[in-house]
């Protein structure tokens, strides 16, 4: 008998623990904020736009609304935000976060705080710089069938597939603005009016975490990716190119590239660079419509090199004047010449270090037809 | 007696399970701070250093053998004295459990249950070490071994951060300099604790003396070899100055990387990270729990399992209410821990030499 009492105690004990959680978030309760973007207002405040996303209405249809509210910090609009809104504003789904130009150029490591001291914030989301006002991209709603958050999603994963963008997520965009070797791009996009959905109009390049107001267009992103070794799944490339007086246009899929990086010492600015870069390319089009002969392949050869070595000059100088060590060699310099690495100021040498890219290209397959 | 035994893999694995705890996830900050990212060289260092250590308490137990810490303290010192240095690691296990129970309430508090009371997650706690630490240590080494199973996933959780590493981090190698190599192996050393267990289980293991300190210096190696897997994961996946803002480097990998099927890999880490803690609290309760049955005189350690653990219990939710008190007491423990782990022992050690002929003749 009093063995049955202690046994029943027992598993009135254990009940009690199984009626619930403190910490428990329903999901009907919950509004999902799938995208956010941060911009400028007058006396240091920033205006959150910011679209919602929930399952409370009937028959499990979604709601989607964005929100502005201006406040002193990002955390401080998602506490005016809950003022509005009829549930919890959870951001476990945030994927994407839209920076106005304006806003990056004084830098994003402040207002990024909040997402990295807070354990529910998704650190596998996304920045995006974007040209001219990131609430205008965000108030689309839409854009056909899919909702906001959805979409601009896709179009970043896209170009980050297509090697368009560098592949920067908010943890690893952490790790690299905490080093001093390493510069940030990240990618840059602006609204297009014309067809109501945004454009990766390149990337964005930083000096330490502040927008240096240095951008490249979609093709130096490309050569970009080829020099900092970052090419993803696809990359495509085409160029107009001189054969015999003659212009044409060759497109082509990089099947493989690799950048090396030697570093020797220099006696006037520490350290000289070269980044012999190997691309190896397959051709889509050629409008001369025939690459029979092994001299005409040749010679398309050479003058691709030329053109992507000419971009791989451009696109070093504008690092350089960005002080944008996205190559990381200064993370190089570092690891395997320490002595060199403490005589140099990194953020100001880094400038005037001679970095010489030297691209070879190689044709390796012209496709079905010859 | 006899039944009361263990064999040499359950002592290896009840050891192991000892020492591989609370530690893992604030490891590689704690070896950052003072060695920079030649951490992993201290852990190997204090790898060594523990080795050294553990010699000596075998050798405690190889003189004296088929006596518990307990036993020999009152062999050694008389009743008296005995019965005084008793009641002090009592308490020194007491608090040891207290600061693993704090600090496993700190870490879920901050990650995972925001609003929880912590006395809940207490509770939850010292009811599971209530239910093991009572039985014996056959019945202890049983289960330890088979949730060894769970190190291995903890190993594959991690392989996680070698995904995104970056080798040039670690390099140039030796460039925070031998002396803050060496302080940082202090650091490690701490987290190696457990290996301690041996001057309480000695007597119970069914094997040759020399195979428990087989066992006991494996189980130090493979601890050993797993730590510096973990602080090499961190250093990698990092840049080095930010490990500086991230206490728990190995959570917040986990928390950046994503996967396909499951998109908070922490939270199941923490699961399974959740009995390596229990393990080791289970562990210091009975030990503790053993001190009293010596001290008092009794059969059995079972009453004063519940004893133990509403000390444990009162201290850890006091200590749990803010970050700075959970600082606080880890911090006084880890100059216990060099008293009570380091100092003691080989001053008993000692002794027992300087009294071979009396302890002999009286035996």
């Amino acid at each position: 008998m009093k063995h049955k009492l202690i046994k029943i105690f027992n598993v009135c004990l254990v009940l009690s623990f199984l009626t619930g959680c403190w910490d428990q978030k329903m999901l009907k309760d919950t509004m999902f904020l799938s995208t956010v973007a941060y911009e400028k207002q007058k006396g240091n405040k920033v205006i959150s736009t910011i679209a919602i996303r929930s399952y409370t209405s009937k028959e499990g249809l979604l709601v989607n609304k964005t929100y502005h509210v201006a406040g002193e910090s990002p955390r401080d609009d998602r506490t005016k935000i809950n003022q509005q809104v009829s549930g919890i504003v959870m951001s476990a789904k945030k994927r994407i976060i839209l920076f106005e130009d304006r806003l990056a150029k004084e830098g994003i490591l402040e207002l990024s705080d909040v997402l990295y001291r807070t354990p529910e914030s998704p650190l596998t989301a996304k920045y995006v710089i974007v040209e001219g006002k990131p609430s205008t991209i965000v108030e689309l709603q839409q854009v056909g069938e899919e909702l906001i958050g959805e979409y601009l999603d896709g179009v970043v994963h896209t170009a980050e597939a297509n090697s368009l963008v560098p592949i920067e997520t908010l943890q690893s965009l952490c790790t690299v603005l905490f080093d001093e070797g390493k510069g940030l791009a990240l990618p840059y996009m602006k609204l297009n009016t014309e067809n109501k959905t945004v454009d990766v109009i390149g990337t964005a390049l930083f000096n330490e975490d502040k927008f240096a107001g240095i951008t490249l267009n979609p093709e130096e992103s490309k050569v970009l990716l080829l020099l900092g070794n970052q090419k993803d799944k696809y990359m495509i490339m085409s160029h107009k190119i001189n054969i015999h007086d003659k212009k044409y246009v060759v497109s082509y899929d990089v099947s493989d590239a690799k950048a090396k990086m030697n570093v020797k010492p220099d006696a006037i600015h520490g350290v000289k660079v070269t980044i012999p870069l190997r691309v190896k390319v397959s051709i889509n089009e050629f409008t001369k419509n025939e690459m029979s002969s092994s001299a005409l392949t040749k010679n398309v050869q050479e003058e691709i090199e030329k053109v992507l070595q000419k971009k791989a000059e451009k696109v070093v100088g504008k690092l350089q004047k960005a002080n944008c060590d996205f190559l990381e060699i200064g993370r190089e310099v570092a690891a395997y010449h320490p002595s060199i690495w403490k005589r140099l100021k990194w953020r100001q040498d880094y400038k005037n270090i001679s970095i010489n890219p030297k691209v070879q290209v190689e044709i390796i397959h012209r496709g079905i037809i010859n | 007696m006899n039944k009361n035994s263990i064999s040499a893999s359950q002592l290896f694995f009840t050891i192991l399970q000892t020492q591989i705890g609370i530690g893992i996830l604030g490891l590689p900050y704690n070896l950052f701070k003072t060695a920079h990212t030649d951490g992993w060289i201290s852990m190997l260092i204090s790898g060594c250093i523990i080795q050294v250590i553990t010699l000596f308490h075998w050798g405690l137990t190889h003189r004296l053998p088929g006596l518990t810490l307990y036993q020999m303290t009152s062999k050694l010192l008389g009743k008296w004295g005995g019965n005084f240095l008793n009641i002090g690691y009592v308490f020194y296990y007491i608090i040891v459990s207290s600061v693993i129970t704090v600090l496993y309430v700190n870490v879920l508090k901050r990650w995972l249950y925001h609003l929880t009371p912590a006395y809940v997650l207490v509770f939850l706690l010292v009811v599971i070490a209530l239910y093991f630490a009572k039985e014996n240590v056959r019945n202890i080494g049983r289960f330890f071994t088979i949730v060894s199973v769970f190190l291995i996933i903890l190993v594959l959780l991690i392989s996680n951060a070698y995904k995104e590493a970056d080798v040039r981090y670690l390099f140039p190698i030796g460039h925070s300099g031998i002396q803050n190599i060496l302080l940082a192996s202090k650091e490690g050393s701490i987290s190696m604790l457990g290996f301690e267990a041996i001057l309480i289980l000695a007597p119970f293991v069914k094997a040759k003396s020399t195979m428990t300190l087989k066992m006991v210096m494996l189980s130090n190696c493979i601890v050993t070899v797993l730590y510096v897997y973990i602080i090499i994961a961190c250093y990698l996946f990092f840049s080095p100055d930010e490990i500086l803002i991230v206490p728990e480097p190995v959570l917040y990998i986990l928390k950046a990387t994503q996967n396909s099927v499951i998109e908070r890999i922490d939270l199941v880490f923490i699961t399974f990270w959740i009995i390596s803690v229990i393990t080791s609290l289970i562990m210091y309760v009975y030990i503790s729990s053993v001190g009293m049955q010596e001290i008092f005189k009794k059969k059995t350690h079972r009453p004063f399992v519940p004893i133990v653990l509403i000390f444990v219990t009162g201290l850890s939710i006091y200590f749990s209410k803010t970050d700075n008190l959970v600082a606080a007491l880890s911090q006084a423990t880890n100059y216990l821990i060099y008293v009570f782990i380091f100092c003691i022992p080989i001053c008993l050690l000692i002794l027992s030499w300087i009294r071979k002929g009396t302890v002999k003749n009286e035996a």
